[in-house]
């Protein structure tokens, strides 16, 4: 039996609608336009919010206030309804369960009611033995010390800091191209194994 | 790897709702986010402005229409259904209902999908669905007068005979009805007092299969005429009304009526045509018959959107406001 830790947004859940269509209808409010497109392939390749705000030329001070706004709403559980499972990642937890692994969720959230209340309605919250919610702020160090406390055996996730949470706590990693990082951007980042099937890294 | 978003065979459609500032509406395009993300474009329709119509932030366009009183309206409507090729146009208030039901027999809109259908237009009438229901074997509360035996002191209900939202019905106690100047007249609907409970169905029928499925929702706390807390369960006493329904109006699709009780039996007292604001509760809740509609109107398998609720069972369902910042200025 192994342990198989998993980051939430855009490892499991897919949350490109959520996050641009939030950013996008922030910025109607101030009447300027948002091409979500170029926003998210922006994203993938590691432009934060604020930084993209800044390249559309809007002046520093507004886009922190845009930023703070779509995080003070990221989470409410009204935008929280427009996340997706990722069926083909799903299918790899249901495969590790029956194969008697234990799955713990690692996600950085901050607002850990709604994030239960979204599993539950996706229907995976049953499928991890534990659920921990780490900060936004900080996450490769928090998430790096419960990967470590619960003694994981693989750490599958899609950003830079899932895989510096992996490093610091010398956790096998596998990176996830399909979420808020494109390939290119994790191989760049150091992510050796990208895409592969967890159930087959385990067997080697 | 793939989702939901990037598998929808309706990726790129192009759907058109009218009354977008109704909290149907809201619901309706929602549940249609809630699935089909970004993959689909939705323009919306109002009288008001964008910035005082909350379901603007989730729209790709919005279109400023007159009132569907307004001569113009079925024009206006129709050339942004045209000059922005509409693939489906979602219809809300009973004239939209009404002026849709024409586009589908004008070439000029080729293959548009409309939630309407001459049947549906007629029903809009509520005087001509009750007769229609009642030649199909609905149970119905009898209209005024049932009897040439007279009580002055029993209860009828009266509304308009075209209208929605429980607007200008109102209980009125049968020496009243002889003493209101608005007595008889021909906009009216005057019908038999029922008994509470009132239940809301939300019923999806495809008449060209015979599926039916028939959520039943108990309206507990009601505020400003919005449901605030519901009970929703399944009863097969009311799918059965439910089936009689769909086959007399050639239901394709949900739609959403209400039920009382009349001598501890359930009787139909008001038909929608349409889905409602508390259908969002019913969608919520894992049984979307909203974009179940979408797909079955489309053509292709919906099932899989509308699990059987168990008899013995009930989901509770309460509803808070969102706040949602449309403009600053």
């Amino acid at each position: 039996m192994k342990t198989v830790a998993f980051d939430l947004d855009g490892t499991i859940v897919d949350v490109k609608f959520r996050q641009m269509f939030l950013l996008k209808a922030i910025l109607k409010t101030f009447d300027v336009e948002l091409d979500t497109e170029h926003c998210w392939k922006q994203k993938r390749v590691g432009v934060s919010n604020f930084e993209y705000l800044i390249q559309m030329n809007i002046r520093e001070s507004l886009a922190k206030e845009i930023s703070d706004c779509w995080i003070n709403s990221v989470e409410s559980i009204h935008w929280l309804n427009y996340d997706r499972v990722i069926l083909e990642q799903i299918r790899e937890i249901d495969l590790l369960n029956e194969l008697g692994n234990r799955l713990i969720l690692i996600t950085a959230r901050r607002n850990h009611y709604t994030m239960i209340h979204e599993l539950d309605r996706l229907g995976i919250l049953n499928k991890f033995v534990s659920v921990f919610s780490v900060s936004p702020f900080n996450v490769a160090l928090e998430k790096s010390y419960l990967l470590r406390k619960h003694c994981v055996d693989l750490f599958i996730g899609d950003t830079e800091s899932d895989f510096e949470a992996a490093q610091l706590s010398k956790t096998s990693f596998i990176g996830v191209s399909t979420g808020q990082r494109g390939k290119s951007y994790l191989t760049q980042k150091g992510v050796k194994n990208i895409d592969l099937r967890a159930v087959d890294f385990l067997r080697k | 790897m793939f989702n939901n978003f990037q598998t929808s065979p309706l990726n790129g459609l192009k759907i058109l709702i009218g009354a977008a500032g109704s909290g149907t509406a809201f619901g309706i395009i929602d549940q249609l986010r809630s699935v089909h993300g970004g993959n689909v474009w939705i323009g919306g329709t109002d009288i008001y402005e964008e910035y005082l119509v909350s379901s603007s932030v989730i729209l790709d366009k919005f279109f400023l229409v007159p009132k569907t009183t307004d001569e113009f309206f079925k024009v206006i409507l129709g050339q942004i259904i045209i000059e922005n090729d509409i693939d489906v146009y979602i219809p809300i208030l009973n004239e939209e209902i009404v002026v849709s039901s024409h586009f589908l027999r004008d070439s000029r809109f080729g293959n548009l999908q409309v939630w309407s259908s001459e049947t549906y237009a007629k029903c809009v009438d509520k005087k001509f669905s009750y007769s229609l229901l009642l030649e199909n074997g609905v149970p119905l509360p009898s209209l005024f007068p049932n009897s040439n035996v007279r009580n002055p002191q029993r209860k009828w209900f009266v509304k308009p005979s075209v209208g929605y939202g429980s607007h200008g019905a109102h209980a009125i106690i049968e020496q009243d009805l002889y003493l209101s100047d608005s007595f008889p007249k021909d906009s009216l609907l005057i019908q038999e007092y029922c008994e509470l409970p009132e239940v809301t169905v939300d019923s999806f029928f495809d008449s060209d299969s015979g599926f039916i499925r028939a959520y039943c929702r108990e309206r507990i706390e009601v505020k400003s005429g919005v449901c605030t807390k519901a009970r929703l369960f399944q009863n097969d006493e009311i799918e059965k009304i439910a089936e009689v329904v769909g086959r007399a109006i050639k239901q394709k699709g949900a739609i959403t009526f209400q039920l009382m009780q009349l001598n501890k039996k359930w009787v139909l007292t008001d038909l929608n045509m349409r889905t409602g604001a508390g259908t969002s509760m019913t969608c919520k809740s894992g049984f979307d018959v909203i974009n179940a509609t979408l797909a079955c109107r489309s053509g292709y398998d919906y099932e899989f959107y509308l699990p059987k609720l168990n008899s013995t069972n009930s989901i509770y369902i309460t509803r808070q406001y969102v706040d949602i910042i449309t403009h600053r200025k």
